[in-house]
């Protein structure tokens, strides 16, 4: 049936025209060109990619579009744009500028984008971020405004509304565990896979390619994504763009025989 | 991609500029009707079939390839006729999503052609698609992928080929499948 070639998909972070990385949504460290590292992730087989503007949303203003043509024109593998997003005619133009889906967060609380969206460009290209803070009590709550504001809203219900409204994929981030490289939030993962029929891209919290195999193998989620493991190196943290070998990647799975390649 | 392999390449839109080029790429996103129906606005309908018919090479991709064949059950619009085969929805399957979307294999059943050149083993093409190619004859259908049965993914005619997959996003794979179109 479908190939079962487990999905990494490095998640870089961008903001007027620079590469960089944030922890816990904040203090972003500038690491360089953003173009640079879709290039060299180019020459590594990289099989999927998202570039998120952390801060269009914040600064209410619209996406960078010259950034988002230059990453549609030099990389040569699917690519999920999110930041900034809240309208159907942005969703429009950065879908015709060779943009294969968009990843929706603030503006799609409501439901009412998502399900104009989906109607309109098909489920397939509509990814919902959905950002996930940890109470004082240990609850997981659904975030908004690029980690800035509470929704209340409990991950499984806010998932499970957003596939209802024509969500294609759900991109789960834990913002407590974005860029600690402690492992993912497995729990929370575990829960929302197992609620929710459509893909699930879990992030935030990955410090090792063990991490993601723990993930894949241990939870019903589609995809591993993570910035820092793939964006940096070492606990200085010095900028290195990298991404596994086809056979680590084939490895993260168990893989039954002859179904992969 | 085309720059990444240093080979000359420009976006047409006028039937002249079709006429002086030596190969041909018909690209295709959205829906069937759409495509054609930008084709016939664009007066490029009879340019292709033109170009076609001077034997030089064309490759349609996605969208592109459907528009190869007679038609598609997404419209109703003709389409260019250059490959006998139709386009249809993939059938409802439990379990199966639709689109098909994401990275799978293909296996060539005529490994010898020149765009399976260097991709004969360990190779993966990135596909997103609602509806795919059935050819009346198995000897148009250059490549088949497994998805609800096996489909065509790539198919041939002469000097005409198509793609269901998306070469300008199947990064190692692709370059290589663009490359042996544009050299072979």
């Amino acid at each position: 049936m479908n190939s079962l070639r487990p999905r990494v998909i490095p998640c870089l972070q961008v903001a007027g025209g620079d590469l960089l990385k944030t922890r816990r949504f904040k203090d972003p460290v500038y690491l360089g060109d953003p173009i640079n590292a879709v290039k060299i992730l180019n020459d590594l087989d990289c099989d999927e990619l998202i570039v998120v503007d952390i801060r269009a949303t914040l600064e209410k203003r619209e996406p960078d579009y010259a950034l988002i043509e230059e990453f549609a024109s030099e990389a040569f593998m699917p690519l999920a744009y999110g930041g900034g997003i809240n309208s159907i005619e942005q969703v429009r133009r950065i879908l015709s500028i060779g943009i294969e889906k968009v990843v929706i967060s603030t503006a799609a609380a409501d439901g009412k984008l998502i399900s104009a969206a989906a109607a309109i460009f098909g489920s397939q290209s509509i990814v919902v971020s959905v950002d996930v803070r940890k109470t004082l009590l240990g609850r997981h709550e659904v975030w908004t405004g690029s980690g800035t504001r509470s929704t209340g809203n409990e991950p499984r219900a806010y998932a499970v509304q957003m596939e209802s409204c024509g969500a294609g994929e759900l991109f789960v981030q834990s913002i407590d565990l974005e860029g600690a490289r402690t492992g993912y939030d497995l729990a929370l993962m575990r829960e929302i896979s197992s609620t929710v029929k459509i893909p699930v891209i879990a992030c935030g919290g990955a410090g090792s390619i063990d991490d993601i195999r723990q993930l894949l193998r241990t939870s019903a989620v589609s995809a591993a994504a993570a910035g820092t493991i793939f964006v940096m190196h070492g606990k200085h943290r010095a900028p290195l763009i990298s991404y596994p070998r086809p056979n680590e990647i084939a490895s993260l799975i168990d893989i039954p025989e002859g179904s992969i390649q | 991609m085309f720059r990444k392999l240093r080979i000359e390449a420009e976006v047409v839109s006028s039937p002249m500029a079709l006429s002086n080029a030596k190969r041909l790429i018909l690209p295709g996103i959205g829906a069937f009707d759409a495509c054609m129906h930008a084709l016939d606005v664009a007066g490029l309908r009879e340019s292709v079939l033109e170009f076609a018919a001077t034997k030089r090479p064309m490759l349609g991709i996605c969208v592109g390839m459907q528009m190869l064949t007679a038609g598609s059950e997404e419209g109703t619009l003709p389409g260019l006729g250059l490959i006998r085969a139709f386009t249809k929805r993939f059938p409802d399957v439990d379990g199966l999503r639709i689109p098909h979307m994401g990275w799978n294999t293909i296996r060539w059943s005529t490994p010898d052609h020149p765009l399976a050149s260097g991709l004969l083993n360990d190779c993966r093409f990135y596909f997103v698609h609602s509806f795919r190619v059935i050819c009346e004859s198995s000897a148009n259908s250059l490549a088949e992928c497994a998805y609800a049965g096996d489909f065509s993914a790539a198919i041939v005619s002469g000097n005409i080929v198509g793609v269901q997959f998306h070469p300008e996003k199947s990064h190692r794979f692709g370059l290589r499948l663009l490359s042996n179109f544009a050299t072979a």
